[in-house]
């Protein structure tokens, strides 16, 4: 078998409190194949940010690594010197942040940031024109070439995000890992961008990991979907099987919870609210807000495992 | 009929820059809307950031006075009233807003909230009385009052706060309720929960509401009508179900495609053109607004501004295919 561009291995990134530390992801595992978009799904402080940037190990104290291995193209991402990873992120591996506001420099007009992440990682793709490389990067995401001139306080949000979008793929890496890259955007502009991340994946084989809150969005673009519930990865499927037969009952709940125009009335919910990290429930996670819950979840946790080729999930009913 | 609140040819110009070189921007653009007083409905007011949805929230509450145009409610201009006459005004008229943290004072216990209303307008007689109208309050939207009179804003949930929110307007029942993006703060498995309360507190008190959002799909579950807005003017306007399934104006079009459907088989067809809204808000724009994103755009587009003109019964558009 081909070895995955991107696997993760029992991955633990925890917060250090004065009690209990926060397990904010708890035993992760999965896999990113070249040229497939996976996306990342789940609610609001359920790990997803803190999965994306402990990835490339962005993360910072309080945070840690607790456990685990991420393999990159079968190297050990967490046993490389600070100066190798230096040399695998953005080049190889690019970071696109959720904050657009604040992830760009407020004093260095976007050339100069572009051209300094060129220099540093020595990529020589651009010819002998950079300043015309940078303006086709721009124009990729459907800005114009004079931005490349001006301060990121002179762009509107969708624009910042465009310019990290496009920043992100200006060093050609073959993975990109985009943490909620439209969610601050207006439907339109969020199509747009949506659409240019995929064109641009298409043109140039690379991968994509798209972390998101909104499923619907996602069904827009993935290959495949992996649900996270409190700090857990519980399903991933491919994205028709999972839209046609999700397995876990989070799943389910997610999906339904999705208003739409096929019918005029407001969606189920689920009930309850995700749990507290510093202390999860015992068994299952999701035991406490679960419809289908049974005896065994409550004390005992579900493996997770591939049930059928191609379709992982954690529950009790399935095992 | 009587209009109970209505909005006159409404304009608000903000100015931009310094004293040498300003500049001004119109927010929102001669807007007309109104809500009659026997006819209790939803309608929603929808665009995107920069749409004009904010201010028009602002200028209807009171909270900033309109440059040109008047709000009147029950057939009088808001800016032509009396103090004592605000009161009542406040009374009928309440608002929720996006951030339930922001509106919560961080040192007030979610007793004195609910207290404060009871008070200012003497809705009790009794000490007992107004804690029962507020455990009642709180029972409407789902809380439990012993679980909540005696905590802080910050030892509850976003969508219990919002909640809270919710049970002032019980409280006051007022004749219309302006609810400013209530869930999008809210995470996506509890939003169901909050648009319910919404919907219950309209119909079981015959409010009407103003839903102020982006967000289409969860709009369109609880409204009956909706007013489409784009850089502060209205494009299309009427009943929410006819627009979504046959929307007319070009941007409403590409809008509504635009909106996801959770279903993997139905993706988006198709590009749209994106292009750098910000320089287009500065310009003063003679034409259509929409104009250089228009896939139909024709010469007359750039040149006059479409008038809102009515298509049939209650379905209003602004474009120059329909002229």
């Amino acid at each position: 078998m081909e070895t995955p561009l991107l696997e993760v291995q029992d991955l633990k990134i925890y917060y250090k409190t004065f009690g209990a530390p926060v397990r904010a992801v708890d035993g992760v595992s999965f896999t990113v194949r070249k040229k497939e978009t996976l996306g990342l799904a789940g609610e609001s402080a359920c790990g997803k940010s803190t999965l994306a940037m402990g990835l490339l190990k962005l993360i910072e104290p309080p945070a840690y690594i607790a456990g685990g291995k991420v393999l990159f193209r079968g190297n050990d991402l967490f046993s490389m010197s600070d100066e190798e990873l230096r040399k695998i992120r953005w080049r190889h591996v690019a970071f696109s942040p959720q904050s657009s506001m604040n992830a760009l420099n407020p004093v260095m007009k976007i050339y100069e940031q572009f051209s300094d992440a060129m220099q540093d990682h020595r990529f020589k793709n651009q010819g002998k024109n950079p300043q015309g490389y940078v303006s086709t990067l721009l124009k990729n995401v459907a800005l114009a070439p004079r931005i490349s001139k001006q301060y990121a306080c002179e762009l509107s949000g969708g624009m910042r995000q465009r310019v990290i979008i496009s920043m992100g793929m200006a060093l050609r890496p073959e993975l990109i890992i985009a943490d909620e890259p439209t969610s601050s955007l207006d439907v339109v502009v969020q199509r747009g961008v949506l659409e240019m991340l995929t064109e641009l994946k298409e043109e140039h084989a690379t991968s994509i990991l798209l972390v998101s809150h909104d499923i619907a969005t996602l069904f827009e673009v993935i290959d495949r979907l992996a649900i996270i519930y409190a700090g857990k990865i519980v399903e991933i499927q491919g994205v028709f099987d999972i839209y046609d037969e999700p397995l876990h009952p989070y799943t389910q709940g997610l999906i339904v919870s999705v208003p739409t125009f096929e019918r005029k009335e407001i969606p189920r919910s689920i009930p309850g609210l995700p749990p507290d990290l510093r202390d999860p429930p015992i068994g299952c996670r999701f035991h406490t807000r679960c419809p289908k819950v049974m005896e065994i979840c409550k004390h005992k946790e579900p493996e997770f495992k591939e049930i059928e080729p191609e379709k992982f999930v954690a529950c009790h009913i399935y095992l | 009929m009587v209009a109970i609140l209505e909005a006159k040819n409404m304009t608000k110009v903000f100015p931009l820059g310094g004293l040498m070189h300003k500049k001004y921007v119109t927010a929102v653009e001669n807007f007309s809307f109104q809500i009659q007083e026997d006819d209790r409905k939803v309608i929603t007011l929808a665009g995107e950031s920069g749409s004009g949805k904010t201010t028009i929230v602002n200028v209807l509450l009171g909270f900033i006075k309109p440059t040109y145009g008047e709000v009147l409610f029950q057939g009088k201009n808001i800016w032509k009233r009396k103090r004592s006459e605000w009161r009542s005004y406040r009374k009928e008229v309440q608002a929720i807003f996006q951030d339930p943290y922001e509106t919560l004072n961080p040192f007030h216990k979610i007793n004195h909230v609910l207290m404060q209303p009871i008070k200012n307008f003497k809705l009790a007689k009794s000490k007992s009385e107004a804690v029962k109208l507020a455990s009642e309050a709180l029972y409407s939207v789902g809380l439990d009052a012993n679980d909540v009179l005696d905590k802080y804003p910050h030892q509850l949930s976003g969508g219990q706060r919002q909640r809270v929110m919710l049970a002032r307007v019980f409280l006051i029942q007022p004749k219309i309720m302006l609810a400013d993006e209530p869930v999008s703060m809210i995470d996506v498995s509890l939003r169901a929960d909050i648009l319910k309360i919404v919907q219950k507190l309209q119909k079981e008190n015959n409010m009407s509401c103003l839903y102020i959002t982006h967000d289409l799909s969860n709009a369109y579950c609880i409204s009956d009508e909706i007013i489409i807005l784009y850089l502060g003017s209205v494009m299309e306007q009427g009943d929410f179900e006819s627009i979504v399934k046959n929307p007319e104006h070009p941007y409403v079009k590409t809008l509504i495609q635009s909106i996801s459907i959770p279903n993997p088989r139905a993706r988006w067809k198709g590009k749209v053109r994106l292009q750098d809204i910000e320089i287009a808000r500065l310009e003063t724009i003679v034409g259509c607004k929409f104009c250089n994103r228009c896939l139909e755009a024709m010469p007359i587009c750039g040149q006059k501004r479409p008038p809102l003109i009515e298509l049939e019964k209650d379905r209003k558009v602004a474009c120059h295919l329909y002229v």
